[in-house]
């Protein structure tokens, strides 16, 4: 697969979370971004077409719309 | 598109011989085309499970998606083997709860794969190869192997038995099709 | 991605005398809808091309023209709900009324946009082929690139020469 470079720059507090993420998913840092951006494109596109994005409470079911940019 | 090509063996059902094939980590249109006029016809004829399976339909919808990637295999000029996989899901298993997975979306062997058709010459190990691939882009992916799918019901003891899969049994949200997912060691131990 | 096995391994993982079923995957559709659920089924596969053709080609009239869901359905005499299905859920079969106020509310050919939407089970190799074509050229994105307008174009164009 062809793949290209960039440079991403980042605050601290950004990198920091993603840090804790790269720990936490046991990913590295370039894994991480590239699993956001699939997310985020998944989200988007039903976003798009006019879908919601609702997370449900596993202990009480409570449904919360989650807004997103 | 990117188009990788691997040499993978499977293996003549009637010789015994293992004989080269090529794995592409992308369905190109000529997989579907032979998808449509070589695979299709037979398992229409046998009203097989698969024969519901339209993969021209499914590639247009999952091709402009990052979640998803495809593998194509490939010998003697057919398409032998089809698998779409999912990249943003996650496991079940306890001990890797939460973490994300390769999960196999679909995995169709050629129907002279699952049954001697006269004529065509049958391949042995086409579900070992895409196994095999997609341990490898969760190993790439940085997930260890991991990897999950749901079983069509005669494909159970491939997955649990040969695969080394955990069955983590029916889900009742995916047909009753059984759950299996591979630990990083078993995936480990299915590449050595 | 590469795949690295030596031919040892092949040797050792496929015997000749083995009998596997491979097979991994819902039958049906609904785990294309990226909800991890495939639930109930209950449309055959064939007739997906079209209907996601259709939710398609309605996202896509409606972007053109820079209409929301909302104003659309206000617009068209349809329900939002509805019209949300028909554009989201490729499973999806819309109700023929549905169908009617859509196609005379962005001037399309009505037989022909009622065999698309599944509304009739008439069925065409040609139509289907056509919605592969337009299907397969339709990415997410919000705006429509002018290849994605080609496509429309060129597939409202062959819709109005199936209505007969």
């Amino acid at each position: 697969m062809n793949k290209r470079t960039m440079t991403l720059n980042l605050t601290e507090r950004e990198m920091q979370v993603l840090d804790e993420l790269c720990v936490r998913k046991g990913l590295n840092k370039t894994a991480v971004m590239r699993q956001a951006l699939r997310l985020y494109q998944a989200v988007d596109s039903r976003l798009e077409a006019g879908d919601k994005l609702v997370i449900e409470s596993d202990k009480t079911k409570e449904k919360s719309e989650l807004v997103v940019l | 598109m990117s188009d990788s090509t691997s040499v993978v063996y499977l293996r003549n059902s009637e010789s015994g011989a293992l004989v080269e094939a090529e794995l592409h980590d992308s369905i190109l249109q000529r997989h579907l085309d032979d998808q449509l006029s070589k695979w299709k016809p037979l398992t229409t004829e046998h009203a097989e499970e698969h024969g519901h399976w339209d993969w021209q339909a499914k590639w247009a919808f999952f091709a402009p998606q990052l979640s998803y990637q495809s593998f194509a295999l490939e010998c003697n000029g057919r398409t032998q083997g089809l698998m779409i996989v999912n990249t943003i899901k996650r496991c079940r298993i306890q001990q890797q709860a939460n973490k994300h997975l390769v999960y196999v979306e679909y995995l169709e062997a050629a129907p002279w794969n699952r049954r001697p058709i006269p004529g065509e010459t049958q391949y042995k190990g086409v579900g070992q190869v895409m196994i095999a691939a997609a341990i490898q882009l969760s190993i790439d992916e940085g997930n260890h192997g991991r990897i999950g799918l749901h079983s069509l019901p005669q494909a159970n003891t491939f997955y649990r038995d040969k695969c080394g899969m955990t069955d983590l049994g029916p889900d009742a949200s995916y047909q009753n099709l059984r759950y299996f997912e591979m630990t990083e060691a078993k995936a480990t131990a299915f590449m050595q | 991605m590469t795949l690295e096995l030596n031919k040892e391994w092949f040797d050792k993982r496929i015997h000749q005398d083995e009998e596997y079923e491979v097979g991994a995957g819902c039958p049906g559709l609904e785990a294309i809808q990226q909800t991890s659920e495939c639930g109930q089924a209950e449309r055959e596969d064939e007739e997906f091309a079209e209907t996601f053709a259709f939710g398609t080609l309605i996202r896509f009239l409606r972007r053109d023209r820079r209409l929301k869901i909302e104003q659309l359905a206000a617009n068209a005499r349809v329900e939002v709900a509805e019209l949300v299905k028909i554009e989201l859920d490729p499973n999806y079969v819309p109700q023929p009324r549905s169908v009617h106020q859509l196609a005379a509310y962005f001037d399309l050919p009505q037989r022909a946009l009622l065999k698309l939407s599944n509304v009739t089970m008439v069925h065409s190799t040609q139509l289907r082929d056509a919605a592969y074509r337009f299907a397969a050229n339709a990415s997410q994105i919000s705006e429509l690139s002018r290849e994605e307008r080609a496509a429309m174009t060129e597939f409202v164009e062959f819709l109005g020469s199936q209505d007969s």
